[in-house]
């Protein structure tokens, strides 16, 4: 029975590393020629917004990389859109709406996702501030005489 | 022949069992004050390493061999692979990978037991304890949730892996390198539980844990770039950093060993910074095991990844629990000692340090948070959402920026106190350049964008103000009779491998500033013939070219570009490998100091509506990507020249 389960185990790893290579090693096939509009500015808002949807069924890739075929339908419809006059943020709400928050590969700045933003600064700051008050607060002891200096070099 | 495998395998667990017994061992003699036990607990240590390192070259044999009647080989190899990759198939697998993990692990103790008169006993006796609490859990992980000595009873006739992206040497040989990385730090770690059991951490701590911190700094770095560069030319978009998981987890222990090494100089300079940088020796090691976890668990892919098989994972987490929970305690327990305060002003080298140390421990910070920001979200609220190049770019650019800004001036003003004019004036140099580089690049781009300017402004600063920072130092040494022509002598003072590596840095801005503003790319459908024009190069595609060789078919394309610095030819290939029905290209690049033409060919196309086929082909510049691996380069030369030059007057030697 573990043999059995083993087996299966490996022939699951297997069909799994062929999607995979199927999905993700295929190289170049991401954006092709026929997709490209003939607008070159829309053409350039199409790749700046393409880089930041999600590729759904990829491990971690944009749909401007992914050669999948949901990538190729999103990227068709994004450019769909645009054609239709639509602007970078009514596309966006649009696929979100359709698909989720997952496509977002640059999380909304909501309330959930708020410490995701914002610990990094918050925390910088914090100690900035900390490391400057504490040092003003000790910055005096560089006025005592030199004794000290050579007291702390001995310990 | 194949009872080597069970031979391997009763090594392994023996190793286990005399590690434990070692932790044992010396914790009882330390206890009891018994000396033979101390001295006999230590040379436990060469004999785990021959143990493991048997278990290890058993799985090497049975994969040189083929022999498939181990799962693992079974599984990841295939008797028509080249040799070298027969080899390297070894760690390009979750089982193999953990054998050598644990085998750096003991390597790491052996490198520590041969240079064990370096130390004084007891403190060398403490180090034990804790490497060989490691290398036990790691042992005891490999053998219960890991196994790669799992046999099969009927071998099939063949192995499955031969998964032809995966046969290349970068990616051979990053894995390793990383893993001396990740695993070198628990030296780091162990001397920072070490120094905490005996109470006692100083500039001599400091002047002996940094050459381990360096050496797996070194490593960390140079797996890092390998698996960038790797990316770059093997995935085929010319992309070379993907803010991956997998990359994050390398990165963060990256960032906090960098900072771990800064925090050192203080320590070993001026004797404080202590509780901080221990903290940072466990925070190194800490991020190198949190990215072992979740490259190895699949939790970051899917939770329910995760949820299918938690063994491995769950294990990881608890051995990441009980080595941090371990070290922590003991922090807070000896907390009081390491408070010690130290006379500086604001403006020194030392307030540089500190700075530098915040903002690369934030990146850190801000990186972990991102990598596993979408876990956190499916857990608690049960929704799914995406993290990624976007969200990294933008959080730690602000970081980077700051970074780039003082870079210069703190790694170039004094000890204890500088003034803040003279050491300005010091940098006039470096700076007028950064702003003339400034002015150029707005003169040629009319309107260039933030990235491009502020990139390549700030590269020129670090550049040259690391080249000032040498001179300065070097002009002012004064070569008296007896030391004059000690090379060393003249490294040390001008502190030649940070400037070395400083200079990398800044490469290494500037070449991913230039790349990622200024690349070229055209995709586009073409026939036999056909002639196009991008930035300055005519590229003429003459067609694509059939060949049948040893295991794949490939169709080779022939494309002559004429460019400014002359005539060269690409031939940008696809491969069919029909033993796994797989596709993969492999593209041409010629390389530039300037820019890399990097051409791809994809797929062919016979429209049903006429009689033309076509072939797509994409063509990329990148502009000043070389500097990019030049950049890498140097930051690991500067680090193997800090390696050799020892400081070794440490405590009387504070620097003018």
């Amino acid at each position: 029975m573990i043999r059995h389960q083993k087996l299966r185990e490996i022939f699951l790893n297997v069909a799994i590393g062929i999607l995979c290579f199927v999905f993700f090693s295929t190289p170049g096939q991401a954006v092709e020629p026929d997709e490209v509009l003939e607008n070159s500015s829309l053409e350039l808002r199409a790749r700046n917004l393409s880089k930041e949807l999600r590729c759904l069924v990829c491990m971690n890739e944009s749909i401007d990389e992914s050669n999948s075929i949901i990538a190729r339908d999103l990227r068709l419809l994004l450019r769909d859109r645009l054609k239709a006059g639509d602007s970078d943020e009514e596309i966006l709400n649009f696929l979100v709406g359709r698909y989720g928050e997952y496509i977002l590969l640059k999380p909304v700045l909501d309330g959930k996702n708020i410490f995701l933003w914002f610990v990094g600064p918050f925390v910088f700051v914090i100690c900035l501030v900390g490391l400057l008050t504490s040092f003003m607060s000790g910055a005096n002891l560089d006025k005592k005489p030199k004794r000290t200096i050579g007291s702390n070099k001995n310990k | 022949m194949s009872s080597t495998i069970e031979i391997g395998h009763f090594c392994v667990i023996l190793a286990l069992i005399l590690s434990i017994s070692q932790l044992f061992i010396i914790s009882l003699g330390n206890l009891k004050e018994w000396v033979e036990w101390i001295s006999i607990g230590i040379f436990i240590t060469p004999i785990v390493f021959f143990l493991v390192l048997m278990g290890l070259l058993s799985i090497l044999f049975a994969f040189i061999r083929s022999d498939f009647s181990l799962m693992l080989v079974a599984q990841h190899s295939h008797s028509l692979k080249p040799m070298l990759y027969k080899i390297t198939g070894l760690w390009g697998n979750h089982e193999g990978s953990m054998m050598l993990w644990v085998f750096f692990m003991s390597l790491f103790s052996l490198l520590l037991f041969l240079l064990r008169h370096q130390y004084p006993v007891k403190f060398f006796s403490y180090l034990l304890i804790s490497q060989s609490i490691i290398v036990s859990a790691f042992l005891y992980y490999l053998i219960f949730a890991s196994n790669p000595f799992v046999r099969i009873l009927t071998p099939p006739p063949d192995g499955l892996g031969l998964n032809p992206v995966l046969q290349d040497p970068a990616l051979a040989f990053h894995p390793p390198m990383l893993y001396l990385g990740y695993v070198g730090l628990c030296i780091s770690y162990s001397f920072a539980v070490a120094g905490m059991i005996e109470g006692k951490v100083d500039s001599r701590w400091a002047s002996w844990v940094r050459p381990w911190t360096l050496v797996s700094w070194i490593f960390l770095t140079i797996g890092i770039s390998l698996g960038s560069w790797w990316a770059y030319y093997e995935l085929g978009w010319g992309g070379f950093w993907f803010w991956d998981p997998v990359e994050n987890s390398s990165l963060m222990p990256w960032l906090a060993a960098t900072a771990l090494l800064h925090s050192l100089n203080v320590l070993l300079k001026r004797n404080f910074l202590k509780s901080w940088t221990l903290l940072l020796a466990l925070f190194a090691f800490t991020f190198s095991l949190i990215g072992t976890f979740i490259v190895r668990s699949g939790i970051i892919a899917s939770v329910h990844a995760f949820a299918v098989d938690p063994e491995r994972g769950i294990y990881l987490l608890l051995i990441i629990l009980l080595l941090f929970s371990f070290a922590f305690v003991l922090y807070i327990y000896r907390f009081k000692n390491f408070s010690g305060n130290s006379v500086f002003g604001i403006f020194s080298r030392e307030s540089g340090l500190i700075f530098n140390n915040l903002l690369l421990t934030v990146s850190a910070l801000v990186i972990f948070l991102g990598t596993i920001w979408p876990f956190i979200i499916e857990v608690f609220l049960g929704e799914q959402i995406s993290v990624g190049p976007p969200y990294f770019n933008l959080s730690l650019a602000p970081f980077a920026f700051i970074m780039g800004i003082f870079l210069p001036l703190g790694a170039s003003i004094k000890w204890r106190r500088d003034f803040v004019l003279p050491s300005i004036h010091r940098l006039q140099f470096a700076f007028y350049i950064s702003v003339a580089t400034a002015a150029i690049i707005i003169f040629i781009f009319k309107n260039p964008s933030f990235l491009l300017f502020t990139g390549v402004a700030l590269s020129a600063w670090i550049i040259i103000g690391s080249m000032t920072d040498f001179w300065s130092r070097f002009k002012n040494i004064n070569l008296s009779p007896k030391m004059s022509s000690s090379i060393t002598f003249i490294l040390t003072r001008t502190e030649f491998g940070k400037n070395i590596s400083h200079m990398g840095v800044g490469l290494l801005i500037f070449g991913i500033a230039a790349v990622s503003t200024l690349e070229k790319e055209v995709i586009k459908e073409v026939q036999v013939g056909d002639r196009f024009i991008l930035a300055g190069y005519e590229i003429t595609f003459n067609g694509v070219k059939r060949e049948t060789r040893s295991n794949y078919i490939a169709d080779v394309a022939f494309l002559s570009i004429n460019g400014e610095a002359g005539t060269f030819t690409l031939f940008p290939e696809k491969r069919f490998y029909s033993s796994q029905e797989a596709v993969t290209s492999e593209v041409a690049i010629k390389k530039y100091i300037s820019q890399d033409v990097y051409a791809v060919l994809g797929d062919f196309r016979k429209p049903k509506d006429s009689s033309e086929n076509y072939w797509v082909l994409r063509i990329y510049i990148k502009p000043f990507i070389s500097f990019i691996w030049f950049g890498s380069f140097f930051v690991v030369l500067g680090g193997f020249i800090s390696l050799f030059i020892r400081k070794r007057n440490f405590s009387k030697n504070v620097e003018i």
